[in-house]
């Protein structure tokens, strides 16, 4: 099972938001065995590191980038997603990404 | 006439928890949802009303006694239990009008755009509650529905500016291009504006201060089960309960904040298809124009000083709520304040120290408007049948949204002569913000090390690029995934291994896709 995870203020309206574009993505195009969870800022460092994708809507402090770089986790720019322009260029990324990943 | 006056009352009495998913929809009807969706959508907003009542019922019952209990000890009357703005949103949510807000700020964004009045183009419909809110409270001060829709125009005008003159301080602030955060919050830059003005005059106040170290430190502090935990247990000592008791008490509060979001998501799940085509709706229309995309605040939310800020700031809350002559709030689930923290990363540029001190001479002003609002929010949870509020007991929120602009406009329309002067003066300080924000230096260049670099030691900024480059996606076609299964998959890490599996016996193989 492949995770993502998006991340926002209190892990309620924007990332929710995202996470919704990104499952109804997925299930247009059917495609499954993906998760897609939101959280909040706070809890984001101490839950990260067990997802494979980090889609994210403000820039990665570098906790969080340290995070993603120790952990081999991709990490794709969702803005693109949150405001609606071009949001192909983020789902082309998520998709490499998966591609990218192991099968185990 | 007389029959349709029934039916129309008889649905209005069904209840917000019932009656606003059936306006759901029929709007996501019309708006050519599937009709799987519509009636998830529908649903999922019932569920989320039900589910929020149970919470802030649920937080009532655990708290209340307590927060009697602390109040009769320490002579304080804070009878007045905190529901946050997940719980006021929710509330709110369940108006009969709500629904009517969407519109309005549809169509005075479009007006702006037409006559290029703002390049704001708000496509943040979540934050639709904080019009209808206004709407509510302007109602019930004013008793003339008209003057609510009014002020509710002045906030989404006031929203767009804002907008468009912090566009350029949020570029420097976060990295990203044309969005902005036309959000309500914001506006409470208003009143920080004279206060960061002297501010200007100290010294200390114009130098750099690095937070990152420091958020490392108190970050788990900040966490929502851990934060309704610790007040949880003060709570109990300070009403005088024994140590199971007040550990109980703890777990209970602890409950409660985390639920809170929980349920809130699923309100952002039901209003996102709504929320969806409005936004289509607006990007449509003004796709070959440059505009500043409206988001939500959370692109801001990189920022270490703002996380640092609230949370130094929640011991404060607390400690004010105790010694404020007249407050009647118990600060709970609102104590992480964000309707002040936005304005005030935004207009000092981020500057951690004067976010403190502008954070802690403020704070009475939240817990006073959250006192004076409380009537209103207590009527509001009654008439909308979402909460049950018992006798002598009100709620409220801690951290109230724009307690200045609410009060001021809402008495303006009430005719009360001061009101009046106040908004006037109001908005002149609006306009001189506007000026100031506009030519004033962006944030990584207003303050100076004393060897006059503006650089920071250690910079709080990282440079990120998504991993996978652009040269990466050129080959790949968005119409050709039709039917991947991603269940087998994860990324080559020990800690998610064992978690696999489970799923790979479905779709397609990716079998020699490693890692390179």
């Amino acid at each position: 099972m492949a995770k993502i995870i998006v991340a926002c203020g209190s892990g309620v309206a924007s990332s929710e938001l995202v996470v919704k574009h990104i499952d109804d993505f997925f299930e247009d195009h059917g495609i499954t065995g993906v998760t897609v969870d939101a959280t909040d800022f706070k809890k984001l460092p101490d839950i990260l590191a067990s997802y494979d994708v980090y889609v994210w809507i403000a820039r990665p402090s570098e906790e969080i980038q340290g995070i993603v770089d120790d952990n081999n986790i991709a990490s794709v720019n969702g803005l693109p997603i949150f405001t609606g322009q071009k949001p192909e260029t983020s789902y082309k990324e998520i998709i490499m990404a998966l591609k990218n990943l192991q099968t185990n | 006439m007389e029959i349709l006056k029934n039916v129309v009352n008889y649905i209005l009495n069904l209840g917000g928890p019932v009656f606003v998913p059936l306006i759901m929809f029929i709007i996501a009807t019309i708006a050519g949802l599937k009709l799987k969706k519509s009636v998830m959508a529908a649903l999922t907003l019932g569920v989320a009303f039900s589910g929020m009542t149970l919470v802030v019922n649920y937080m009532m019952d655990s708290i209340s006694p307590a927060a009697k209990a602390m109040s009769q000890a320490f002579h304080l009357s804070l009878n007045a239990i905190d529901a946050g703005w997940t719980g006021v949103a929710a509330i709110t949510w369940s108006y009969k009008t709500a629904f009517l807000f969407f519109p309005l700020l549809l169509a005075i964004n479009f007006i702006m755009l037409t006559f290029r009045w703002t390049k704001t183009l708000n496509v943040d419909m979540w934050n639709v509650w904080n019009k209808i809110f206004t709407y509510v409270v302007v109602l019930y001060i004013t008793k003339n529905a008209l003057y609510g829709f009014i002020v509710a125009g002045i906030q989404i005008v006031l929203e767009l500016k804002a907008g468009d003159m912090f566009q350029r301080h949020i570029e420097d602030l976060t990295g990203m291009p044309g969005v902005t955060v036309p959000h309500f919050i914001t506006l409470f830059a208003v009143v920080l504006m004279p206060l960061n003005k002297i501010l200007d005059f100290i010294p200390i106040f114009n130098r750099p201060f690095d937070s990152a170290a420091l958020q490392k430190k108190i970050g788990i502090f900040g966490d929502n089960t851990v934060m309704g935990a610790i007040i949880g247990v003060l709570l109990g000592f300070a009403a005088g309960y024994s140590v199971s008791k007040s550990l109980n008490l703890a777990i209970q509060a602890a409950t409660a904040m985390t639920l809170f979001p929980m349920i809130s998501k699923l309100f952002m799940q039901a209003l996102s298809p709504i929320a969806d085509s409005m936004s289509d709706f607006m990007k449509k229309h003004f796709n070959n124009r440059e505009v500043y995309i409206g988001v939500d605040w959370p692109i801001l939310a990189g920022r270490n000083e703002l996380w640092v800020t609230v949370i130094l700031l929640v011991p404060v809350m607390l400690i004010f709520a105790m010694i404020l002559p007249g407050n009647t709030v118990l600060p709970f689930a609102g104590i992480i304040n964000l309707s002040f923290v936005v304005a005030a990363l935004l207009l000092t540029g981020a500057n951690l120290l004067r976010m403190l001190v502008l954070g802690l001479i403020t704070t009475p002003i939240f817990l006073y408007g959250a006192t004076y609002f409380a009537p209103i929010i207590t009527n509001l949870a009654k008439t909308t049948g979402t909460v049950k509020v018992q006798a002598g007991q009100q709620l409220s929120w801690s951290t109230f949204e724009g307690p200045d602009f609410r009060l001021f406009f809402a008495k303006a329309f009430n005719g009360d002569l001061w009101a009046i002067g106040a908004s006037i003066v109001w908005l002149l300080v609006f306009v001189w913000l506007y000026i100031d924000q506009s030519k004033i230096a962006l944030p990584s260049q207003r303050y100076a090390y004393p060897d006059g670099s503006t650089e920071a030691k250690s910079s709080t900024k990282v440079e990120t690029k998504s991993t996978t480059t652009s040269a990466d996606t050129t080959g790949l076609d968005l119409d050709d995934l039709d039917g991947m299964d991603f269940g087998g998959k994860s990324k080559s890490n020990k800690a998610t291994k064992k978690e696999t599996g489970l799923d790979d016996i479905d779709g397609m193989d990716f079998g020699n896709t490693n890692k390179r």
